[in-house]
């Protein structure tokens, strides 16, 4: 008897395209996208990023130091002029700055007090905190190591000097003292020539700051579990072809649900942006900063993200044909696109295969998009590319739905 | 009245018309039993006649007009009461009503919506259960539920398409009173079922179809009064000799028997029924049972699409 229910059920399961394609093929392509897109998390590929030189000093030294760089790193962009409005908008990933007497600076190191030169790093204000760290510490590492090189004072005889501290720690060498803060004094100026900062003084963002912008496009797109779940219910009960037989046509019939959606979908993610808001900080976390950000960029991204969220869960709606099919494949597409687009894993740390295919998914023209309001503090101009990609995007999903229904009922 | 004339209609990749050369007609006050096996067509045929197939070929006018231009313009004018439940099961019947009153285009002379509401309720009597959500109800209930919110939009012809199955005999009753009803005010009802004696008792027309084929139409009366069908019980004669011998004189219908053959002739008009009983007798049968008359619409319907099973 056993037997018999287990056969029947693997008889009922070959037979069940989609629930087949639910159980076999979207894990696979779910491990395939995940291992792809995390294979160089744990060594992040800091020598992609996008960057600019602007070398004020036009000097030997600074010339090593960006040769040195350039090691490193992949070749500096070409174009510089137009390079803070590039950092703005997130297309330079950062610029480095030698500032003119650099030079001069090094060349009289012990004896000079005036600070002129110096060097900056500027990142973008969505550059990942951890890669602005570690591209800081490496500029600052590499600029120690050539500034004592070009510097009158040789790295033994600094090291020297805190050697001599070392050796004559307990004894009573009164100049010990005095030659260890010398040497300290003149590393810690050294150090501080170097200067990590964002964009217009744009904070560091936090984990908040992105998380809550990807999750909240990974909830708004949640929707196409439920639509896709009430469509198909409508029409294996044949209220759908009640409504049709009423004159109501498809068209009008998606545009009723599209449109309450929508609005609920916004009000979801107003709660979800209330949450990060004021609840995180509540619980300990911080809070999600959208004081200064550009309402009307805001609400319009919010709007092309629930628009094309819904149209595709209308689209999906329309070509499945059970309950079992919407319970498995509706979520089945939010993980697969979640997974491509950036949301589980920060696009940047996918390989270039992947990051170009990240660029496919509507998720991330929405992650992207929030992203620039949130952290870049985007206007909606500049976010206008992304709200028309998701528009254009819940169109096409719209016109291949009504296309799918004409097919079924002409 | 609803003119259908010479109506095909064949799904994308299918080898054969669903529905081929369909000509009949639909009159207001009265009822049209449309019958078939599975698969025969119905459903394709009242899809059409609700708008929810396109015409391939042939025409169907309604009170003259075109049901394209019908359904553009005045799409009340025919409303389909769907086999299954087609309505929301999580909201009350009250809302259900509320929400297709509203979306039921306004036909010449429609009451408002309120008072459509409350004839529907009258009428399928609900009033009861109004503030209930509509899948808590009995079986029963939503059958009654259905029909009440197809009559919102105060159509002339109503395509009811298995009402009663799946309900107790006091709904089915109860469903079938209220068509009898709406057909005597004068609305035009086309009625599809399975139970043949549902549409024995109420329908003032039959229609069989089969294989996309219209292989009966016209009055009740006519088709069923004016055969006669003679049932026999035999002994010494198997189904195949029986067959056989007696198909000069009619359709047969041969149906197993406890130590018998069971025979059921529908009489060619020019047969008497001494010569079927001769004929018996003359191939070494024995009668042991006989009866005369009208035949029932089931013998009517087998004889006509015959007893092997349909896909």
């Amino acid at each position: 008897m056993l037997l018999a229910l287990i056969l029947k059920e693997l008889h009922v399961l070959r037979r069940d395209l989609y629930g087949l394609a639910a159980i076999f093929l979207l894990p696979a392509a779910f491990i395939i996208i995940m291992s792809l897109a995390l294979q160089d998390v744990y060594r992040p590929k800091l020598n992609t990023l996008k960057w600019v030189l602007i070398d004020n000093d036009r000097t030997d030294f600074s010339l090593r130091l960006a040769k040195h760089w350039q090691d490193f790193q992949q070749e500096p962009e070409a174009k510089v002029e137009d390079w803070r409005s590039q950092l703005a908008t997130g297309q330079l990933d950062y610029a480095i700055i030698i500032e003119r007497g650099t030079q001069e600076y090094l060349d009289n190191l012990v004896t000079a007090n005036d600070t002129s030169g110096g060097i900056k790093f500027i990142g973008e204000p969505g550059l990942d905190f951890a890669v602005f760290q570690a591209l800081t510490s490496q500029l600052r590492g590499l600029w120690l190591e050539h500034a004592i090189k070009s510097s009158n004072l040789e790295l033994p005889t600094i090291v020297r000097q805190n050697i001599d501290i070392v050796d004559d720690f307990g004894a009573a060498d009164e100049n010990a003292n005095d030659r260890g803060q010398g040497a300290s004094e003149l590393m810690d100026r050294l150090n501080t020539m170097v200067e990590g900062q964002r964009l217009g003084g744009a904070v560091n963002p936090s984990a908040v700051q992105h998380n809550v912008p990807a999750w909240l496009i990974f909830g708004m797109f949640f929707v196409v579990t439920s639509i896709t779940g009430l469509l198909v219910e409508e029409r294996s009960h044949g209220t759908f072809a009640r409504l049709r037989s009423l004159g109501l046509s498809s068209g009008v019939i998606l545009l009723g649900k599209l449109i309450p959606f929508v609005v609920v979908n916004l009000f979801q993610a107003a709660i979800m942006l209330a949450i990060g808001r004021y609840l995180l900080p509540l619980l300990g976390g911080e809070a999600l900063v959208i004081d200064d950000v550009h309402w009307l960029a805001l609400c319009t991204m919010l709007f092309s993200i629930s628009f094309a969220a819904t149209s595709l869960a209308l689209w999906i709606a329309t070509l499945v044909t059970s309950q079992t099919q919407a319970a498995a494949i509706g979520p089945a597409v939010n993980v697969l696109l979640a997974a491509l687009g950036g949301i589980m894993v920060p696009s940047f740390v996918m390989p270039d295969v992947m990051q170009s295919i990240a660029g496919l998914s509507p998720m991330n023209w929405a992650l992207e998009g929030l992203l620039d309001i949130l952290i870049r503090k985007a206007s909606f101009v500049e976010v206008a590319f992304e709200v028309g990609k998701l528009t254009l995007f819940g169109v096409l999903c719209l016109v291949l739905a009504q296309l799918a229904l004409r097919k079924k009922y002409s | 009245m609803i003119n259908i004339q010479g109506v095909n209609y064949r799904y994308r990749n299918a080898a054969d018309n669903a529905l081929e050369s369909i000509s009949l007609e639909v009159q207001p006050g009265k009822i049209l039993g449309l019958l078939g096996p599975n698969g025969a067509g119905k459903t394709t045929l009242i899809s059409l006649l609700s708008g929810n197939l396109k015409l391939q070929s042939g025409s169907i006018l309604v009170d003259g007009t075109d049901l394209q231009n019908l359904h553009k313009n005045n799409p009340a004018a025919v409303c389909l009461a769907p086999q299954d439940f087609a309505f929301y099961p999580s909201l009350t019947v009250g809302e259900n009503l509320t929400f297709f009153a509203r979306i039921s285009p306004k036909g010449e002379g429609r009451r408002t919506a309120e008072a459509q509401i409350e004839f529907a309720l009258d009428f399928c009597q609900l009033s009861h259960v109004l503030k209930q959500p509509a899948c808590s109800l009995s079986g029963g209930l939503q059958r009654r539920l259905n029909l009440a919110i197809t009559l919102l939009a105060s159509p002339n012809y109503l395509l009811l398409d298995e009402p009663t199955v799946g309900v107790d005999p006091q709904t089915r009753a109860f469903i079938l009173e209220s068509v009898k009803a709406l057909s005597q005010s004068g609305l035009g009802v086309v009625y599809t079922s399975h139970y043949m004696e549902e549409v024995e008792a109420i329908a003032d027309q039959l229609a069989i179809i089969d294989g996309g084929k219209l292989l009966r139409y016209g009055d009740k009366s006519a088709l069923l009064e004016s055969r006669s069908s003679l049932c026999l019980k035999l002994v010494n004669l198997s189904e195949e000799e029986s067959r056989a011998k007696l198909a000069e004189f009619g359709n047969v219908e041969v149906a197993p028997a406890d130590d018998c053959v069971s025979l059921e002739i529908d009489l060619l008009t020019t047969v008497t029924v001494g010569q079927v009983l001769a004929a018996v007798e003359g191939a070494g049968g024995r009668i042991c049972e006989v009866s005369y008359g009208r035949p029932k619409l089931e013998s009517l319907f087998l004889g006509l699409t015959h007893r092997s099973l349909r896909d």
